[in-house]
């Protein structure tokens, strides 16, 4: 490697590197953030009991709307895990320089979504003690089987590109956190696998990112073109589409990339430090990334609302008519709206890819993003192509009630604590990566001794 | 400067994010498409209609649609709550609720609390109130119905139904009530095929058809034929059925053949192949890479 940088200039950089990058104590907006999430889960967990025990009457499904949030969240969920494959592996493959330190914070996101949307689909089951059917009766024609099949993978493949760049993490965390508990020492002895960072390791660690970063490709796009599938090998109106593969993953795309940026801001404002790391250039890189990726969404979204409007088949029209101007055209607009278009005319401008506006976009698209799964989900489900007979009134409404939106929370809580949880425990920022893109030879990095 | 500008972008982030929460959770509120609030000499006069309705297999409902005038144009009220009484308007009258649809209708079903009310009861008078809100005021509308049945008899000699409407008088007594019309159908999956046009009843109540030899039935062949009358006056639209064995029985055909909408153990050779070498090669690299995991160890436990 060219001006490289070796010896003492390179051990006082990792050490800088250790100072300011190992995970830290919370303070008190910490604590606060993790109780606020523990209540938000227990008030869910408490709800999900009641409806283990009462069964799904507790939501507003129903015989019309079978699949109401709990399906549309874990749609946003599988959406959001696909920013691992984004961040980590194609611009890994692509040799982009700037990744280095957005890698874990995209890596942990996919992780902790992939995991809940793997638990909500549980959470929809009104016996979820009959799992075990899945496989023991499941047709492989079916894409709920792919599905289940693909998330597995997706998950292990997430896990391991998460775990395999961590060990030399690990290992800085067990040779230099002092004043830690027990367990935690424990922890990070276990977790390191004994880690000393050679030249062999290293190689190791290397080799298997770039065979993981190839693998995770297709099958990002296979987890979020199969649950596409799940909605468009069904005949119905708003579902019935070919586009609808291309369609979810520039959607997931998007809100991937928008996951990353507010994610990148939390570090940037509040961890000490982090700003010399995840700078204003990272938010301007990731904010033309966003509007590049958010104007392919809008490709796609105009292909699936402009196709079917502009031939207005009977029950198309009405299901349509609900989003551009009937019950739900409030929503419809509002996210695209604060969801797409504002985002894309403001993130053109470089005053607002500074961090705070980025943040605020980035949320933005978050939001709408989980109303716009709603979207795709309920009204279509409100507008069956086979007519349904003898259905009382109120079953042809939705409106999820309290105890839904309240498990919905809960699990939405639960995922942004996995990855706070993990920030607590773990160095966020990739030191090794970091330090070898300051030019440090990895030989630099190996423990001396014991 | 950057506090500020956050500050400011995170209020406008919040004000964007609640008025759109605003937008959509306030339109499935109560009042889903009124008008803004009015004086109560201002309110628009609804108007409403009821229907009564009792299937075949014993289901009563009752159909109300509420709606005002706009010049002569009639447009529907969407969302409107509307309580069904038995009887008359109070507490222990009121036998079930709904909420208007787009078409300004709601249907309620009549269960338990009715069916005790109006046991033995031949005289049915309902009455639906519709709360006033928005613009709308209160509305209020009543129907009276007669008790009536269709009983219905097979003649095996020529494969015709006979059907004969009584007005139900008394515990049992059973009236036959002459001209009226009734139609005649059999039931397929979304509808009634009509055997022939509507037929008018007799002085003894009765009406006959005959049924054709070569409707497909189910797989014993077996047909239902209905009776009905519609939106009667008196007894508003009740139906009545009976299973014939006059259809031709329908074979069902099992598919055996490997397709996409078989069975599991059908499924098409070449997609299980792909499955299982895509499954299985992809899980076949992950072990590898797990593997991998236990050689670093190993590689640890060398140097040191």
């Amino acid at each position: 490697m060219e001006n490289s940088i070796r010896g003492h200039e390179a051990q006082r950089i990792i050490k800088e590197l250790n100072v300011e990058l190992l995970p830290k104590k919370f303070g008190a907006l910490g604590k606060t953030w993790v109780v606020l999430l523990l209540i938000v889960i227990a008030n869910g967990l408490f709800f999900y009991c009641q409806q283990l025990r009462q069964g799904l009457c507790i939501t507003g499904l129903g015989d019309y709307v079978s699949w109401g949030i709990y399906i549309s969240n874990f749609v946003f969920f599988v959406a959001a895990s696909l920013v691992g494959s984004l961040i980590t592996a194609i611009l890994y493959l692509l040799n982009v320089k700037w990744r280095a330190p957005l890698t874990r914070i995209s890596e942990v996101i996919a992780v902790a979504a992939i995991m809940f949307a793997g638990l909500i689909i549980i959470v929809d089951m009104g016996r979820p003690d009959r799992i075990h059917h899945l496989f023991m009766y499941g047709r492989i024609q079916s894409p709920i089987l792919w599905d289940i099949i693909v998330i597995t993978t997706y998950m292990t493949i997430s896990i391991l590109l998460l775990y395999f760049p961590l060990l030399p993490g690990i290992a800085f965390c067990r040779d230099n956190l002092t004043n830690i508990p027990k367990w935690q020492k424990k922890m990070y002895r276990v977790l390191s696998l004994g880690w000393r960072g050679t030249k062999d390791q290293f190689a190791i660690i290397k080799k298997s990112v770039t065979i993981l970063s190839v693998l995770i490709i297709p099958v990002a796009l296979s987890i979020h073109t199969v649950t596409s599938w799940l909605f468009a090998t069904t005949f119905r109106p708003g579902w019935d589409s070919t586009n609808f593969g291309a369609y979810f993953v520039s959607g997931a795309f998007m809100l991937g990339a928008a996951a990353v940026v507010a994610g990148m801001f939390v570090f940037w404002k509040f961890y000490e430090g982090y700003n010399k790391y995840i700078t204003e250039n990272h938010f301007d890189r990731m904010g033309k990334l966003l509007v590049l990726l958010s104007l392919v969404y809008l490709y796609f979204t105009i292909n699936e609302y402009l196709v079917p409007g502009y031939k207005m088949k009977q029950i198309e029209a009405d299901h349509l008519q609900s989003l551009f101007v009937g019950h739900y055209a409030p929503m419809f607009w509002a996210v695209q709206i604060f969801g797409m278009i504002i985002p894309i005319i403001a993130l053109l401008f470089k005053r607002f890819r500074k961090p705070a506006p980025m943040f605020v976009i980035a949320l933005m698209v978050i939001v709408a993003a989980w109303f716009k799964r709603f979207l795709i989900v309920i009204p279509t489900m409100l507008h069956p192509f086979l007519p349904m007979q003898e259905v009382p009134v109120e079953m042809q409404h939705y409106m999820p009630t309290f105890p839904e939106l309240s498990i919905t929370l809960s699990s939405l809580a639960a995922a942004l604590l996995v990855i706070t949880i993990f920030v607590r425990y773990f160095p966020i920022l990739s030191i090794w990566e970091i330090a070898e893109e300051k030019g440090i030879e990895t030989e630099e990095m190996e423990v001396k001794g014991e | 400067m950057k506090t500020n500008f956050f500050s400011k972008s995170i209020l406008i982030f919040i004000i964007s994010f609640f008025s759109a929460l605003g937008f959509v959770f306030g339109n499935n509120g109560e009042e889903g498409n009124a008008p803004v609030k009015k004086e109560e000499s201002e309110k628009i006069p609804v108007k409403m209609s009821l229907r009564y309705f009792r299937l075949a297999n014993g289901n009563e409902s009752i159909k109300v649609s509420a709606w005002y005038k706009e010049g002569k144009k009639n447009v529907y009220i969407n969302n409107a709550v509307i309580n069904l009484f038995f009887g008359g308007v109070s507490e222990e009258g009121n036998i079930g609720s709904g909420r208007t649809d787009e078409k300004g209708e709601a249907v309620i079903n009549l269960f338990q609390k009715y069916l005790q009310i109006a046991k033995g009861k031949n005289d049915l008078d309902f009455i639906a109130h519709m709360d006033g809100f928005g613009s709308y005021s209160e509305g209020e509308e009543e129907i009276s119905i007669k008790k009536a049945e269709i009983k219905l008899t097979v003649s095996e000699t020529d494969s015709s139904v006979k059907a004969v409407l009584f007005q139900v008088f008394g515990k049992d007594s059973l009236v036959p009530v002459p001209e009226t019309e009734v139609k005649m159908g059999i039931r397929r999956m979304f509808s009634i095929l009509p055997l022939g046009d509507p037929l008018s009843t007799d002085e003894k109540g009765s009406v006959a058809s005959v049924v054709p030899c070569d409707i497909p039935g189910d797989k014993e062949g077996i047909l239902y034929v209905i009776a009905k009358i519609e939106d009667h006056d008196e007894f508003g639209t009740i139906e009545s059925e009976i299973p014939v064995k006059w259809g031709v029985p329908v074979k069902v055909v099992v598919n055996h053949n490997r397709t996409l909408w078989a069975s599991g153990r059908n499924a098409p050779i070449p997609l299980v192949a792909a499955s299982v070498a895509i499954v299985f090669g992809i899980w076949g690299v992950l072990l590898y890479l797990i593997f991998q995991l236990f050689k670093i160890k190993k590689l640890s436990k060398r140097e040191s």
